[in-house]
Protein backbone atom coordinates (compact mmCIF):
# COMPACT_ATOMS: atom_id res chain seq x y z
CA UNK A 1 0.00 0.00 0.00
CA UNK A 2 1.30 3.39 -0.94
CA UNK A 3 0.74 5.63 2.06
CA UNK A 4 1.53 9.21 1.30
CA UNK A 5 0.57 12.59 2.65
CA UNK A 6 -3.10 13.25 2.00
CA UNK A 7 -4.67 16.59 1.24
CA UNK A 8 -4.68 17.57 4.86
CA UNK A 9 -6.99 20.56 4.64
CA UNK A 10 -10.08 18.56 5.55
CA UNK A 11 -9.39 14.97 4.64
CA UNK A 12 -8.06 12.30 6.94
CA UNK A 13 -7.76 9.69 4.20
CA UNK A 14 -7.65 9.94 0.44
CA UNK A 15 -8.17 6.72 -1.51
CA UNK A 16 -7.34 6.51 -5.20
CA UNK A 17 -8.38 3.70 -7.56
CA UNK A 18 -8.09 1.06 -4.87
CA UNK A 19 -8.38 -2.49 -6.13
CA UNK A 20 -8.60 -5.72 -4.15
CA UNK A 21 -10.20 -8.27 -6.40
CA UNK A 22 -11.49 -11.48 -4.82
CA UNK A 23 -12.63 -12.93 -8.13
CA UNK A 24 -15.06 -10.26 -9.22
CA UNK A 25 -16.00 -9.08 -5.74
CA UNK A 26 -14.16 -6.84 -3.31
CA UNK A 27 -13.00 -3.40 -4.40
CA UNK A 28 -12.62 -2.86 -8.11
CA UNK A 29 -11.29 0.68 -8.37
CA UNK A 30 -12.65 2.79 -5.54
CA UNK A 31 -11.74 6.43 -5.04
CA UNK A 32 -13.00 8.36 -2.06
CA UNK A 33 -12.03 10.75 0.71
CA UNK A 34 -12.71 10.48 4.43
CA UNK A 35 -13.19 13.82 6.22
CA UNK A 36 -11.08 14.58 9.25
CA UNK A 37 -14.11 15.07 11.46
CA UNK A 38 -17.75 14.15 11.48
CA UNK A 39 -19.60 10.93 10.82
CA UNK A 40 -19.14 9.33 7.41
CA UNK A 41 -21.41 6.46 6.50
CA UNK A 42 -20.36 3.89 3.94
CA UNK A 43 -23.39 2.09 2.63
CA UNK A 44 -23.92 -0.44 -0.09
CA UNK A 45 -25.55 -3.74 -0.89
CA UNK A 46 -24.09 -6.99 0.44
CA UNK A 47 -20.80 -7.72 -1.31
CA UNK A 48 -20.31 -4.11 -2.37
CA UNK A 49 -16.85 -4.06 -0.78
CA UNK A 50 -17.45 -2.19 2.48
CA UNK A 51 -15.57 -4.57 4.77
CA UNK A 52 -12.81 -5.01 2.19
CA UNK A 53 -12.44 -1.22 2.11
CA UNK A 54 -12.13 -1.11 5.91
CA UNK A 55 -9.48 -3.82 6.00
CA UNK A 56 -7.54 -1.96 3.30
CA UNK A 57 -7.81 1.36 5.12
CA UNK A 58 -6.45 -0.22 8.29
CA UNK A 59 -3.62 -2.05 6.53
CA UNK A 60 -4.93 -5.51 7.43
CA UNK A 61 -5.01 -6.42 3.75
CA UNK A 62 -2.69 -5.29 0.97
CA UNK A 63 -4.37 -3.89 -2.14
CA UNK A 64 -3.75 -5.25 -5.63
CA UNK A 65 -3.30 -1.65 -6.79
CA UNK A 66 -4.24 1.88 -5.85
CA UNK A 67 -3.27 4.10 -2.97
CA UNK A 68 -4.46 4.90 0.51
CA UNK A 69 -3.05 8.25 1.66
CA UNK A 70 -3.40 8.99 5.34
CA UNK A 71 -2.90 12.56 6.50
CA UNK A 72 0.26 12.88 8.61
CA UNK A 73 -1.60 14.26 11.61
CA UNK A 74 -3.92 11.25 11.65
CA UNK A 75 -1.97 9.20 14.14
CA UNK A 76 -4.30 6.46 15.25
CA UNK A 77 -6.84 4.78 13.00
CA UNK A 78 -8.85 2.30 15.02
CA UNK A 79 -11.07 -0.38 13.54
CA UNK A 80 -13.88 -2.29 15.19
CA UNK A 81 -15.35 -5.14 13.11
CA UNK A 82 -19.05 -5.99 13.15
CA UNK A 83 -18.43 -8.98 15.42
CA UNK A 84 -15.48 -7.99 17.60
CA UNK A 85 -13.81 -10.67 19.68
CA UNK A 86 -11.65 -10.62 22.78
CA UNK A 87 -9.89 -13.17 24.92
CA UNK A 88 -12.89 -14.63 26.76
CA UNK A 89 -11.00 -15.15 30.00
CA UNK A 90 -10.25 -11.44 30.41
CA UNK A 91 -12.54 -9.01 32.23
CA UNK A 92 -13.93 -5.94 30.48
CA UNK A 93 -11.49 -3.84 32.50
CA UNK A 94 -8.56 -5.98 31.38
CA UNK A 95 -9.67 -5.87 27.75
CA UNK A 96 -9.48 -2.08 27.81
CA UNK A 97 -6.06 -2.19 29.49
CA UNK A 98 -4.91 -4.72 26.91
CA UNK A 99 -6.19 -2.55 24.07
CA UNK A 100 -4.36 0.50 25.43
CA UNK A 101 -1.24 -1.52 26.17
CA UNK A 102 -1.11 -2.94 22.65
CA UNK A 103 -1.61 0.47 21.06
CA UNK A 104 0.77 2.06 23.59
CA UNK A 105 -1.71 4.88 24.02
CA UNK A 106 -4.80 5.54 26.09
CA UNK A 107 -7.34 8.24 26.67
CA UNK A 108 -7.77 10.00 29.97
CA UNK A 109 -10.42 8.77 32.39
CA UNK A 110 -11.00 5.41 33.96
CA UNK A 111 -12.05 2.20 32.29
CA UNK A 112 -15.21 2.24 34.37
CA UNK A 113 -16.16 5.66 32.95
CA UNK A 114 -15.47 4.50 29.44
CA UNK A 115 -17.49 1.33 29.84
CA UNK A 116 -20.35 3.31 31.34
CA UNK A 117 -20.23 5.69 28.40
CA UNK A 118 -20.67 2.71 26.10
CA UNK A 119 -23.57 1.34 28.14
CA UNK A 120 -21.55 -1.27 30.01
CA UNK A 121 -21.67 0.10 33.54
CA UNK A 122 -21.28 -2.64 36.18
CA UNK A 123 -19.39 -4.96 33.84
CA UNK A 124 -15.88 -3.79 34.73
CA UNK A 125 -14.92 -6.97 36.56
CA UNK A 126 -16.94 -9.40 34.47
CA UNK A 127 -15.23 -11.83 32.11
CA UNK A 128 -16.14 -11.01 28.54
CA UNK A 129 -16.65 -14.65 27.58
CA UNK A 130 -20.12 -14.36 29.11
CA UNK A 131 -21.08 -11.22 27.21
CA UNK A 132 -23.97 -11.18 24.75
CA UNK A 133 -23.35 -10.12 21.15
CA UNK A 134 -24.69 -6.67 21.87
CA UNK A 135 -22.46 -6.27 24.93
CA UNK A 136 -19.46 -7.47 22.93
CA UNK A 137 -20.25 -4.92 20.25
CA UNK A 138 -20.38 -2.16 22.87
CA UNK A 139 -17.12 -3.42 24.35
CA UNK A 140 -15.62 -3.26 20.86
CA UNK A 141 -16.45 0.43 20.72
CA UNK A 142 -15.05 0.97 24.22
CA UNK A 143 -11.84 -0.90 23.31
CA UNK A 144 -11.54 1.39 20.30
CA UNK A 145 -12.23 4.54 22.28
CA UNK A 146 -9.71 3.73 24.99
CA UNK A 147 -6.84 4.29 22.58
CA UNK A 148 -8.22 7.75 21.76
CA UNK A 149 -8.01 7.31 17.98
CA UNK A 150 -8.09 10.23 15.59
CA UNK A 151 -10.24 8.21 13.25
CA UNK A 152 -12.60 5.40 14.20
CA UNK A 153 -13.78 2.88 11.63
CA UNK A 154 -16.77 0.86 12.77
CA UNK A 155 -18.25 -1.96 10.70
CA UNK A 156 -21.99 -2.14 11.38
CA UNK A 157 -21.64 -0.92 14.97
CA UNK A 158 -25.32 -1.30 15.83
CA UNK A 159 -26.11 -4.59 14.10
CA UNK A 160 -26.38 -6.61 17.33
CA UNK A 161 -28.06 -3.97 19.48
CA UNK A 162 -31.64 -3.73 20.69
CA UNK A 163 -33.62 -0.58 19.75
CA UNK A 164 -32.69 1.30 22.93
CA UNK A 165 -29.06 0.24 22.70
CA UNK A 166 -29.02 1.30 19.07
CA UNK A 167 -30.20 4.80 19.96
CA UNK A 168 -27.61 5.03 22.76
CA UNK A 169 -24.76 4.03 20.48
CA UNK A 170 -25.93 6.33 17.68
CA UNK A 171 -25.98 9.24 20.14
CA UNK A 172 -22.49 8.28 21.29
CA UNK A 173 -21.18 8.12 17.72
CA UNK A 174 -22.77 11.48 16.91
CA UNK A 175 -20.95 12.97 19.91
CA UNK A 176 -17.68 11.35 18.90
CA UNK A 177 -18.03 12.73 15.40
CA UNK A 178 -17.80 16.24 16.79
CA UNK A 179 -14.26 15.71 17.99
CA UNK A 180 -12.84 13.15 15.54
CA UNK A 181 -13.55 11.26 12.35
CA UNK A 182 -16.02 8.41 12.60
CA UNK A 183 -16.51 6.08 9.65
CA UNK A 184 -19.22 3.48 9.87
CA UNK A 185 -21.05 1.06 7.67
CA UNK A 186 -24.65 0.11 8.24
CA UNK A 187 -27.50 -1.60 6.50
CA UNK A 188 -29.90 0.51 8.56
CA UNK A 189 -30.29 3.62 6.46
CA UNK A 190 -32.52 5.09 9.16
CA UNK A 191 -29.50 4.99 11.47
CA UNK A 192 -27.32 6.59 8.81
CA UNK A 193 -29.88 9.35 8.29
CA UNK A 194 -29.80 10.10 12.01
CA UNK A 195 -26.08 10.66 12.39
CA UNK A 196 -24.12 10.85 9.12
CA UNK A 197 -23.04 14.09 7.55
CA UNK A 198 -21.20 12.44 4.68
CA UNK A 199 -22.40 9.42 2.75
CA UNK A 200 -20.38 7.16 0.49
CA UNK A 201 -22.29 4.60 -1.54
CA UNK A 202 -20.43 1.55 -2.77
CA UNK A 203 -21.84 -0.73 -5.42
CA UNK A 204 -20.08 -3.58 -7.16
CA UNK A 205 -16.73 -2.55 -5.72
CA UNK A 206 -16.88 1.07 -6.82
CA UNK A 207 -17.91 4.35 -5.26
CA UNK A 208 -21.10 5.50 -6.94
CA UNK A 209 -21.75 8.47 -4.67
CA UNK A 210 -19.81 10.55 -2.20
CA UNK A 211 -21.15 13.73 -0.70
CA UNK A 212 -23.24 15.11 2.08
CA UNK A 213 -26.46 13.45 3.07
CA UNK A 214 -28.37 16.61 2.19
CA UNK A 215 -26.85 16.69 -1.28
CA UNK A 216 -27.68 13.05 -1.81
CA UNK A 217 -31.31 13.59 -0.90
CA UNK A 218 -31.47 16.83 -2.89
CA UNK A 219 -30.01 15.06 -5.92
CA UNK A 220 -32.86 12.59 -5.86
CA UNK A 221 -35.53 15.24 -5.40
CA UNK A 222 -38.27 15.25 -7.99
CA UNK A 223 -40.71 18.13 -8.62
CA UNK A 224 -43.45 16.42 -6.67
CA UNK A 225 -45.44 18.20 -3.99
CA UNK A 226 -47.88 16.85 -1.46
CA UNK A 227 -50.73 19.24 -0.76
CA UNK A 228 -53.20 18.88 2.09
CA UNK A 229 -56.45 20.83 2.03
CA UNK A 230 -59.41 21.28 4.30
CA UNK A 231 -61.52 21.70 1.18
CA UNK A 232 -62.13 19.32 -1.72
CA UNK A 233 -59.03 17.50 -2.93
CA UNK A 234 -60.59 16.60 -6.30
CA UNK A 235 -61.46 20.22 -7.06
CA UNK A 236 -57.97 21.30 -6.05
CA UNK A 237 -56.41 18.57 -8.24
CA UNK A 238 -58.47 19.70 -11.22
CA UNK A 239 -57.33 23.32 -10.77
CA UNK A 240 -53.67 22.27 -10.58
CA UNK A 241 -53.99 19.99 -13.63
CA UNK A 242 -55.29 22.86 -15.75
CA UNK A 243 -51.92 24.65 -15.58
CA UNK A 244 -49.34 23.90 -18.24
CA UNK A 245 -46.61 23.60 -15.63
CA UNK A 246 -48.26 20.52 -14.21
CA UNK A 247 -47.34 17.09 -15.45
CA UNK A 248 -50.08 15.21 -13.61
CA UNK A 249 -51.94 15.01 -10.31
CA UNK A 250 -52.97 12.21 -7.99
CA UNK A 251 -55.80 12.46 -5.50
CA UNK A 252 -54.61 10.45 -2.50
CA UNK A 253 -57.62 11.04 -0.28
CA UNK A 254 -60.48 13.50 0.21
CA UNK A 255 -57.99 15.99 1.61
CA UNK A 256 -54.68 15.17 -0.07
CA UNK A 257 -53.33 15.70 -3.56
CA UNK A 258 -49.96 14.94 -5.08
CA UNK A 259 -48.89 17.28 -7.84
CA UNK A 260 -46.18 16.23 -10.29
CA UNK A 261 -44.83 19.41 -11.82
CA UNK A 262 -42.77 19.77 -14.98
CA UNK A 263 -39.80 21.32 -13.16
CA UNK A 264 -38.69 22.24 -9.65
CA UNK A 265 -38.95 25.87 -10.62
CA UNK A 266 -42.52 25.38 -11.81
CA UNK A 267 -43.43 23.87 -8.49
CA UNK A 268 -41.71 26.52 -6.44
CA UNK A 269 -43.09 29.49 -8.39
CA UNK A 270 -46.30 28.36 -10.09
CA UNK A 271 -47.86 25.96 -7.64
CA UNK A 272 -48.35 28.51 -4.80
CA UNK A 273 -50.03 30.82 -7.27
CA UNK A 274 -52.37 28.07 -8.49
CA UNK A 275 -53.24 27.10 -4.95
CA UNK A 276 -53.94 30.72 -4.02
CA UNK A 277 -56.16 31.19 -7.03
CA UNK A 278 -58.07 27.96 -6.43
CA UNK A 279 -59.91 29.32 -3.39
CA UNK A 280 -59.50 25.98 -1.63
CA UNK A 281 -58.17 26.17 1.95
CA UNK A 282 -54.64 24.75 1.79
CA UNK A 283 -53.27 23.38 5.08
CA UNK A 284 -49.79 22.56 3.85
CA UNK A 285 -47.70 22.10 0.74
CA UNK A 286 -44.54 20.06 1.12
CA UNK A 287 -41.93 18.81 -1.28
CA UNK A 288 -42.26 15.02 -1.45
CA UNK A 289 -38.62 14.41 -0.49
CA UNK A 290 -37.21 11.00 -1.12
CA UNK A 291 -36.01 8.98 1.86
CA UNK A 292 -32.43 7.78 2.03
CA UNK A 293 -33.77 4.34 1.12
CA UNK A 294 -35.28 5.80 -2.06
CA UNK A 295 -32.09 7.68 -2.92
CA UNK A 296 -29.93 4.64 -2.19
CA UNK A 297 -32.09 2.33 -4.29
CA UNK A 298 -32.17 4.82 -7.17
CA UNK A 299 -28.39 5.18 -7.24
CA UNK A 300 -27.56 1.51 -6.78
CA UNK A 301 -30.17 0.34 -9.29
CA UNK A 302 -28.85 2.80 -11.84
CA UNK A 303 -25.49 1.01 -11.84
CA UNK A 304 -25.10 -1.17 -14.92
CA UNK A 305 -24.53 -4.87 -14.37
CA UNK A 306 -20.98 -5.73 -15.44
CA UNK B 1 -7.91 16.02 17.82
CA UNK B 2 -9.62 14.86 20.96
CA UNK B 3 -9.97 17.29 23.83
CA UNK B 4 -7.61 15.74 26.36
CA UNK B 5 -4.10 14.52 25.56
CA UNK B 6 -3.76 10.75 25.78
CA UNK B 7 -1.98 9.31 28.76
CA UNK B 8 0.35 6.31 28.54
CA UNK B 9 -1.23 2.93 29.21
CA UNK B 10 -0.69 1.63 32.74
CA UNK B 11 1.78 -1.22 33.26
CA UNK B 12 2.55 -1.16 29.56
CA UNK B 13 5.90 -2.91 29.93
CA UNK B 14 4.86 -5.96 31.91
CA UNK B 15 1.23 -6.07 30.82
CA UNK B 16 1.75 -8.55 27.93
CA UNK B 17 3.49 -10.96 30.30
CA UNK B 18 0.67 -10.59 32.81
CA UNK B 19 -1.86 -11.34 30.07
CA UNK B 20 0.02 -14.51 29.11
CA UNK B 21 0.19 -15.66 32.71
CA UNK B 22 -3.55 -15.02 33.01
CA UNK B 23 -4.08 -17.06 29.85
CA UNK B 24 -2.25 -20.01 31.44
CA UNK B 25 -3.99 -19.67 34.77
CA UNK B 26 -7.56 -18.81 33.89
CA UNK B 27 -7.86 -21.29 31.04
CA UNK B 28 -6.53 -24.02 33.39
CA UNK B 29 -3.88 -24.83 30.79
CA UNK B 30 -1.12 -24.58 33.36
CA UNK B 31 -2.93 -27.00 35.65
CA UNK B 32 -3.42 -29.46 32.78
CA UNK B 33 0.20 -29.17 31.74
CA UNK B 34 1.60 -29.62 35.25
CA UNK B 35 -0.77 -32.50 35.88
CA UNK B 36 0.37 -34.29 32.71
CA UNK B 37 4.07 -34.02 33.57
CA UNK B 38 3.58 -34.74 37.27
CA UNK B 39 1.51 -37.80 36.39
CA UNK B 40 4.36 -39.24 34.34
CA UNK B 41 6.83 -38.15 37.02
CA UNK B 42 5.06 -40.27 39.61
CA UNK B 43 3.86 -43.11 37.42
CA UNK B 44 6.96 -44.04 35.42
CA UNK B 45 9.34 -44.78 38.31
CA UNK B 46 6.50 -46.75 39.92
CA UNK B 47 6.03 -48.80 36.77
CA UNK B 48 9.81 -49.25 36.45
CA UNK B 49 9.98 -50.52 40.01
CA UNK B 50 7.05 -52.91 39.80
CA UNK B 51 7.34 -53.91 36.13
CA UNK B 52 8.23 -57.47 37.12
CA UNK B 53 5.16 -57.85 39.29
CA UNK B 54 2.82 -56.01 36.88
CA UNK B 55 3.88 -57.73 33.67
CA UNK B 56 5.06 -61.00 35.20
CA UNK B 57 1.69 -61.99 36.62
CA UNK B 58 -0.03 -61.00 33.41
CA UNK B 59 2.29 -62.66 30.91
CA UNK B 60 3.97 -65.60 32.60
CA UNK B 61 2.45 -68.97 31.84
CA UNK B 62 3.52 -72.58 32.16
CA UNK B 63 5.30 -72.58 28.78
CA UNK B 64 6.81 -69.10 28.91
CA UNK B 65 8.70 -67.34 31.63
CA UNK B 66 9.54 -63.64 31.37
CA UNK B 67 12.29 -62.39 33.56
CA UNK B 68 12.54 -58.65 34.23
CA UNK B 69 15.86 -57.29 35.36
CA UNK B 70 15.98 -55.56 38.71
CA UNK B 71 15.38 -51.85 38.11
CA UNK B 72 18.12 -49.30 38.62
CA UNK B 73 17.63 -45.53 39.23
CA UNK B 74 18.34 -44.79 35.56
CA UNK B 75 15.24 -46.79 34.60
CA UNK B 76 12.94 -44.54 36.64
CA UNK B 77 14.35 -41.30 35.23
CA UNK B 78 14.68 -42.48 31.62
CA UNK B 79 11.19 -43.90 31.69
CA UNK B 80 9.83 -40.53 32.86
CA UNK B 81 11.71 -38.48 30.25
CA UNK B 82 10.64 -40.88 27.53
CA UNK B 83 6.97 -40.37 28.25
CA UNK B 84 7.20 -36.71 29.18
CA UNK B 85 8.81 -35.89 25.86
CA UNK B 86 6.11 -37.71 23.95
CA UNK B 87 2.70 -37.27 25.54
CA UNK B 88 3.66 -34.40 27.87
CA UNK B 89 5.24 -32.56 24.96
CA UNK B 90 2.09 -32.99 22.89
CA UNK B 91 0.03 -31.32 25.62
CA UNK B 92 2.59 -28.53 25.79
CA UNK B 93 2.56 -28.02 22.01
CA UNK B 94 -1.23 -27.79 21.95
CA UNK B 95 -0.99 -25.10 24.62
CA UNK B 96 1.75 -23.23 22.77
CA UNK B 97 -0.06 -23.30 19.44
CA UNK B 98 -3.33 -22.03 20.92
CA UNK B 99 -1.43 -19.10 22.47
CA UNK B 100 0.71 -18.20 19.45
CA UNK B 101 -1.80 -18.64 16.60
CA UNK B 102 -2.87 -15.00 16.66
CA UNK B 103 -4.70 -15.22 13.34
CA UNK B 104 -6.75 -18.30 14.20
CA UNK B 105 -9.76 -16.11 15.07
CA UNK B 106 -10.36 -13.44 12.42
CA UNK B 107 -12.00 -10.82 14.70
CA UNK B 108 -9.38 -11.42 17.39
CA UNK B 109 -6.65 -11.03 14.78
CA UNK B 110 -8.18 -7.67 13.83
CA UNK B 111 -8.08 -6.63 17.49
CA UNK B 112 -4.38 -7.43 17.73
CA UNK B 113 -3.17 -6.39 14.31
CA UNK B 114 -4.85 -2.99 14.29
CA UNK B 115 -3.20 -2.13 17.58
CA UNK B 116 0.26 -3.55 17.13
CA UNK B 117 2.19 -3.45 13.86
CA UNK B 118 5.48 -4.90 15.16
CA UNK B 119 4.04 -8.34 15.73
CA UNK B 120 7.18 -9.79 17.30
CA UNK B 121 6.38 -7.80 20.43
CA UNK B 122 3.02 -9.54 20.47
CA UNK B 123 4.39 -13.00 19.77
CA UNK B 124 7.50 -12.91 21.98
CA UNK B 125 5.70 -12.99 25.36
CA UNK B 126 3.34 -15.70 24.11
CA UNK B 127 6.18 -17.90 22.94
CA UNK B 128 8.37 -17.18 25.95
CA UNK B 129 5.65 -17.90 28.51
CA UNK B 130 4.54 -21.05 26.67
CA UNK B 131 8.10 -22.42 26.49
CA UNK B 132 8.66 -21.47 30.12
CA UNK B 133 5.47 -23.28 31.14
CA UNK B 134 6.51 -26.39 29.19
CA UNK B 135 9.93 -26.30 30.84
CA UNK B 136 8.33 -25.77 34.24
CA UNK B 137 6.04 -28.74 33.66
CA UNK B 138 8.96 -30.90 32.55
CA UNK B 139 10.91 -29.81 35.63
CA UNK B 140 8.03 -30.51 38.01
CA UNK B 141 7.69 -33.98 36.52
CA UNK B 142 11.45 -34.45 36.76
CA UNK B 143 11.43 -33.60 40.46
CA UNK B 144 8.51 -35.96 41.01
CA UNK B 145 10.32 -38.73 39.11
CA UNK B 146 13.50 -38.11 41.06
CA UNK B 147 11.64 -38.34 44.37
CA UNK B 148 9.70 -41.43 43.37
CA UNK B 149 12.80 -43.12 41.97
CA UNK B 150 14.78 -42.35 45.13
CA UNK B 151 12.02 -43.79 47.30
CA UNK B 152 11.25 -46.90 45.25
CA UNK B 153 14.48 -47.79 43.41
CA UNK B 154 17.45 -45.81 44.64
CA UNK B 155 18.86 -42.30 44.46
CA UNK B 156 19.52 -41.23 40.85
CA UNK B 157 22.79 -39.65 39.84
CA UNK B 158 22.58 -35.86 40.13
CA UNK B 159 24.74 -35.36 37.04
CA UNK B 160 22.66 -37.83 35.05
CA UNK B 161 19.42 -36.10 36.04
CA UNK B 162 20.89 -32.72 35.13
CA UNK B 163 21.99 -34.03 31.72
CA UNK B 164 18.53 -35.47 31.11
CA UNK B 165 16.91 -32.19 32.15
CA UNK B 166 19.11 -30.19 29.77
CA UNK B 167 18.47 -32.60 26.92
CA UNK B 168 14.73 -32.68 27.58
CA UNK B 169 14.43 -28.92 27.91
CA UNK B 170 16.32 -28.35 24.65
CA UNK B 171 14.24 -30.98 22.88
CA UNK B 172 11.03 -29.26 24.03
CA UNK B 173 12.28 -25.85 22.97
CA UNK B 174 13.17 -27.21 19.53
CA UNK B 175 9.72 -28.68 18.95
CA UNK B 176 8.06 -25.64 20.51
CA UNK B 177 9.92 -23.47 18.00
CA UNK B 178 8.87 -25.77 15.14
CA UNK B 179 5.24 -25.53 16.28
CA UNK B 180 5.64 -21.74 16.43
CA UNK B 181 6.89 -21.75 12.85
CA UNK B 182 3.83 -23.77 11.86
CA UNK B 183 1.55 -21.11 13.36
CA UNK B 184 3.08 -18.70 10.87
CA UNK B 185 2.26 -21.02 7.99
CA UNK B 186 -1.18 -22.25 9.08
CA UNK B 187 -3.96 -20.41 10.86
CA UNK B 188 -5.98 -23.25 12.33
CA UNK B 189 -5.04 -24.22 15.88
CA UNK B 190 -6.26 -27.79 15.37
CA UNK B 191 -4.36 -28.38 12.14
CA UNK B 192 -1.18 -26.75 13.46
CA UNK B 193 -1.27 -28.81 16.65
CA UNK B 194 -1.92 -32.01 14.70
CA UNK B 195 1.06 -31.44 12.41
CA UNK B 196 3.30 -30.52 15.35
CA UNK B 197 2.32 -33.77 17.07
CA UNK B 198 3.00 -35.75 13.89
CA UNK B 199 6.47 -34.19 13.85
CA UNK B 200 7.07 -35.40 17.40
CA UNK B 201 6.01 -38.91 16.43
CA UNK B 202 8.11 -38.87 13.26
CA UNK B 203 11.11 -37.76 15.30
CA UNK B 204 10.82 -40.94 17.36
CA UNK B 205 11.22 -42.93 14.13
CA UNK B 206 14.10 -40.76 12.93
CA UNK B 207 15.88 -41.43 16.20
CA UNK B 208 16.54 -44.97 15.00
CA UNK B 209 18.91 -43.64 12.30
CA UNK B 210 22.13 -42.71 14.11
CA UNK B 211 23.40 -40.43 11.32
CA UNK B 212 20.27 -38.33 11.47
CA UNK B 213 19.99 -38.48 15.23
CA UNK B 214 23.49 -37.19 15.83
CA UNK B 215 22.86 -33.98 13.91
CA UNK B 216 19.31 -33.20 14.85
CA UNK B 217 17.19 -32.66 17.98
CA UNK B 218 16.28 -36.35 17.98
CA UNK B 219 19.87 -36.99 19.07
CA UNK B 220 18.64 -35.79 22.45
CA UNK B 221 16.35 -38.81 22.77
CA UNK B 222 19.07 -41.36 23.61
CA UNK B 223 18.06 -40.89 27.22
CA UNK B 224 19.87 -43.89 28.66
CA UNK B 225 23.16 -42.84 27.06
CA UNK B 226 22.70 -39.22 28.09
CA UNK B 227 21.92 -40.21 31.69
CA UNK B 228 24.98 -42.44 31.80
CA UNK B 229 27.11 -39.79 30.10
CA UNK B 230 28.10 -42.14 27.27
CA UNK B 231 26.24 -40.19 24.58
CA UNK B 232 27.61 -36.78 23.71
CA UNK B 233 24.75 -34.35 23.36
CA UNK B 234 26.51 -31.10 22.53
CA UNK B 235 26.11 -31.36 18.71
CA UNK B 236 22.42 -32.13 19.09
CA UNK B 237 21.96 -29.27 21.57
CA UNK B 238 23.75 -26.87 19.26
CA UNK B 239 21.65 -27.98 16.29
CA UNK B 240 18.46 -27.79 18.37
CA UNK B 241 19.11 -24.26 19.59
CA UNK B 242 20.19 -23.05 16.14
CA UNK B 243 17.14 -24.66 14.54
CA UNK B 244 14.93 -23.10 17.22
CA UNK B 245 16.31 -19.64 16.57
CA UNK B 246 15.78 -20.00 12.82
CA UNK B 247 12.25 -21.36 13.30
CA UNK B 248 11.30 -18.53 15.67
CA UNK B 249 12.65 -15.83 13.37
CA UNK B 250 11.06 -17.43 10.30
CA UNK B 251 7.73 -17.88 12.10
CA UNK B 252 7.71 -14.26 13.22
CA UNK B 253 8.53 -12.97 9.73
CA UNK B 254 5.84 -15.18 8.20
CA UNK B 255 3.19 -13.89 10.59
CA UNK B 256 4.35 -10.32 10.06
CA UNK B 257 4.08 -10.66 6.28
CA UNK B 258 0.72 -12.38 6.28
CA UNK B 259 -2.30 -10.21 5.59
CA UNK B 260 -5.82 -11.00 6.66
CA UNK B 261 -7.31 -11.32 3.22
CA UNK B 262 -9.86 -14.11 3.22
Amino acid sequence: MNVTGANTATNAIVVRELVKDFGGIGLLGASLTIPERGVTAIIGPNGAGKTTLFTLLTGLVRPDSGTVAIAPEIGEVAYCPDTPAFEPWLTADEVLDQSASLARRRTGGTNADLLARCGLADTVGRRVGGFSRGMTQRLGIAATLVIDPHLMILDEPTSALDPVGRLDVLALLRDLGRERGVVLSSHSLADVEKIAETVIILAKGRVVYQGTLDDLLARQERPVWRIRTRGNASVLAARIAEDAATARTEVISDTEVIAHMQTMDAGERTLPRILGASGEPVVEMTLDRPSLDDAFAAIVNAEPTP
Amino acid sequence: MSASPPSPPPRAGLFPLRIELLRLWRTRRLVGLLFAYAFFGFMNPFIARYAAEIFGSALNSGQMQITVAMPVPADGMVSYVNNALQIGLMVGLAMLVSACAIDASYPLAIFYRTRRRDLWTLLAPRLAVSLAAMTLGFTVGMVAAWYETAVLIGTPSGAGVLRLWIAGACYQVAFGALAFLLTGILRSVGMTTAIAIVLVLVSAILATWPDIARWSPVGLTDYAGIYAGTTGMLPAIGISLAMSAVAIVAGTITVQRRDLGR
